[in-house]
């Protein structure tokens, strides 16, 4: 048995409790409310001369963009295989 | 029970604080689950209980809500009676909502003692079979002493209620107007009982003792008013009997669980020496059961399959006649009805 008792109270019996091990816990229940939105993917346009097509060297930035990430990259002047 | 306000009122009040939660109550609170019975709960607040305080003000202030009704437990400041709800569910979300408003842990907690009241008295010892149920099937396994049961109307010789873990009613307001699944499958829109309730003080409890005791008091009630779940129920009785048998605590079901008003007293001590015989045995199960786990962690191993204790069987029952009131209400509910 414990007893709580804080100063300018009375002391109140409080039953003790032991988990029962035969119970499995269950997580707390999910906060309800909307669940969030599914990343949209929207397809890159890809040229249909991708392989084919040169890609003349130059010294500008190009971005790449990825499903979640994007980056910069800036291709070298004597590069000559195309950026995929 | 005496509430002095509507659920209405009161969902008004919590609404501030947790929209969301009281739009999914205010939704479900009348509809009744798989045929179970009903929810009424009431709140007993162990020590100071100042953080009702607005609440209880919002709701119309002390003099209706709380002195209306002279019986709470005898360490409570007070005790919210709440209006009944249809089903368990919607009785945890309003809870769940007052919680929110108060900033009050009500589950699990040791200064709030929550009263689970289903509709219909049980008979003596189908009041014996809920107690136990629900003793053996909660989260938690309590200790007892006889001054936890205590309540302003143990001693009243009026209401000669003693000190038990389960409780009959006062006779006083009675909410009649929820479903009532008869074994017919049909459904009449109110209980078959003009009053009449069976309480069940499930002292600091988690949301789970609340869906055992509802799933327990539906399975009893209906072998002993004929409803839906009669068939179910008088099986239910059978497996919870066996399984006291297979323990030798079969005969803790003639102790008198419940104050039928006659001899409180007397039949306080007799309760509690069947009380304290299932606590040590259960407390002994889960002693063996943490054992087990201890040594399987120690050795990085899989456990041993231990054989299964009355802690288990006890979930293992609770388990598949909640799974068979699912299924059996589905069937129903796509035309067997």
């Amino acid at each position: 048995m414990t007893r709580a008792h804080q100063p300018g109270s009375n002391p109140i019996d409080i039953p003790e409790v032991v988990p029962n091990p035969a119970v499995v816990p269950k997580p707390e229940p999910a906060p309800s409310g909307p669940a969030p939105k599914e990343p949209v993917k929207v397809p890159v346009n890809v040229p249909a001369d991708r392989f084919t097509k040169k890609v003349e060297p130059q010294s500008r930035a190009r971005h790449v963009s990825g499903n979640r990430t994007r980056r910069t990259i800036r291709e070298r002047p004597e590069a000559r295989c195309p950026v995929l | 029970m005496p509430c002095g306000y509507t659920l209405e009122n009161l969902i008004g009040l919590l609404h501030e604080t947790a929209p969301a939660k009281v739009d999914a109550l205010a939704g479900s609170r009348r509809r009744v689950e798989h045929g179970l019975l009903s929810v009424g709960l009431k709140v007993h607040r162990l020590g100071d209980g100042r953080e009702f305080s607005t609440l209880v003000e919002g709701l119309g202030g002390p003099a209706r809500i709380l002195q209306i009704n002279m019986y709470k437990h005898s360490q409570a400041s007070l005790c919210l009676v709440l209006p009944p709800v249809g089903n368990a569910r919607a009785a945890i979300l309003l809870l769940e909502c007052i919680c929110h408003f108060t900033g009050a842990a009500l589950f699990s907690n040791p200064h709030i003692q929550i009263q689970v009241c289903s509709p219909g008295r049980l008979d003596p010892r189908r009041s014996a079979i809920l107690a136990i149920g629900f003793y053996l099937g909660s989260d938690t396994l309590r200790r007892y002493a006889p001054g936890d049961l205590s309540t302003t109307v143990s001693k009243d010789g009026c209401f000669g209620r003693g000190r038990r873990l389960v409780i009959y009613d006062a006779e006083g307001e009675f909410e009649r107007k929820f479903d009532w699944w008869e074994k017919s499958g049909r459904i009449r829109p109110q209980l078959p009982f003009r009053n009449g309730r069976t309480d069940l003080l499930a002292g600091s409890a988690s949301r789970f003792d609340i869906e055992n005791i509802n799933l327990l008091a539906t399975l009893l009630a209906h072998v002993q008013y004929n409803g839906y779940w009669r068939q179910l129920g008088e099986q239910f009785e059978r497996e919870m009997e066996a399984l006291l048998d297979r323990h030798m605590l079969a005969g803790l079901i003639t102790a008198p669980w419940v104050a039928t008003g006659d001899v409180a007293t007397a039949g306080d001590v007799l309760f509690f020496s069947a009380l304290q015989e299932l606590v040590a045995y259960a407390l002994e199960e889960s002693v063996r059961l943490s054992k087990i786990s201890g040594i399987s962690l120690l050795r990085h191993a899989k456990p041993p399959e231990p054989s299964l204790g009355i802690l288990q069987e006890m979930q293992s029952l609770l388990a598949t006649y909640r799974n068979e009131v699912v299924r059996q209400s589905a069937l129903m509910d796509q035309g067997g009805r």
